[in-house]
């Protein structure tokens, strides 16, 4: 860990450039799994909807 | 030193990804994906009888919601260094920010940033002034963020249901522009 701190330290470019990179590919990850949830609970009404999103979540928290 | 400046730069770096985060979402609220998806939640007949496909929007609009509550997700992780599933809990990651947008006002990005700002001022107070409060109200204090929540939530609905700042129509162009684009179109007329 603690080389890994220096080499960032030194090098301010590659460590911002890995937080915009992580951030890039953490909205493409959400982005997938806004898709995947929109895809089965779509055709759902404003309240069902609502719940179909929060069970969504909450089995993904055991999942993961 | 490393760790007293942690957290304090991390704070400016989220800060400087919310605003940016806040202007793209201005951005979107004033483009024709905005409007359209304005017109699906005031008049969805209306909207559908002008051709726009209602189920695709639907999953445009949360595309682009889960999009940006997965930088937010990302953002605490790198604020607090630590990542788990468990952590992320329905009170703090659901009914927060929904009394984030009910206090606020729905409709308007302004609204859910002063929401937020007043919600979670009131939290930090309670959390802080623990003690004192012991002594005032017969609970114990730690439960006062869960009674908060419920409370917030009935008192909006009751008194206050369009939040704090309300939402106003917006505007697409500024107006010298929209001025400019008259004339060309009415010289192109008189051609």
């Amino acid at each position: 860990m603690a080389w890994i701190n220096n080499v960032l330290a030194t090098d301010p470019l590659l460590s911002v450039g890995i937080l915009v990179f992580t951030l890039i590919v953490v909205a493409v990850f959400g982005a997938l799994a806004g898709y995947i949830t929109a895809y089965s609970a779509i055709r759902l009404r404003e309240a069902c909807l609502g719940i179909t999103l929060l069970a969504f979540s909450d089995a993904l928290q055991i999942i993961v | 030193m490393n760790r007293c400046w942690r957290f304090v730069s991390a704070t400016f770096i989220i800060l400087g990804i919310a605003i940016l985060v806040f202007l793209y979402v201005e951005r979107l609220g004033k483009s024709p994906f905005g409007r359209i998806l304005k017109a699906m939640r005031d008049a969805e007949m209306a909207a559908r009888v002008y051709g726009k496909d209602m189920p695709k929007l639907r999953v445009q609009a949360l595309i682009t919601g889960s999009a940006i509550a997965a930088i937010r997700g990302a953002l605490w992780a790198f604020y607090v260094v630590s990542m788990k599933a468990v952590t992320y809990n329905r009170l703090v990651w659901t009914f927060w920010p929904w009394v984030y947008v009910m206090l606020g006002g729905t409709g308007s990005n302004l609204g859910v940033l002063v929401g937020a700002l007043v919600f979670l001022t009131v939290r930090t107070l309670t959390y802080s002034y623990e003690g004192a409060l012991s002594t005032i109200i017969p609970t114990s204090p730690s439960w006062l963020e869960y009674i908060l929540v419920g409370l917030a939530i009935v008192l909006i609905a009751l008194f206050r249901p369009q939040g704090i700042i309300l939402e106003k129509p917006a505007l697409t162009l500024p107006r010298e522009k929209i001025e400019k684009i008259r004339k060309e179109v009415g010289k192109a007329i008189n051609k």
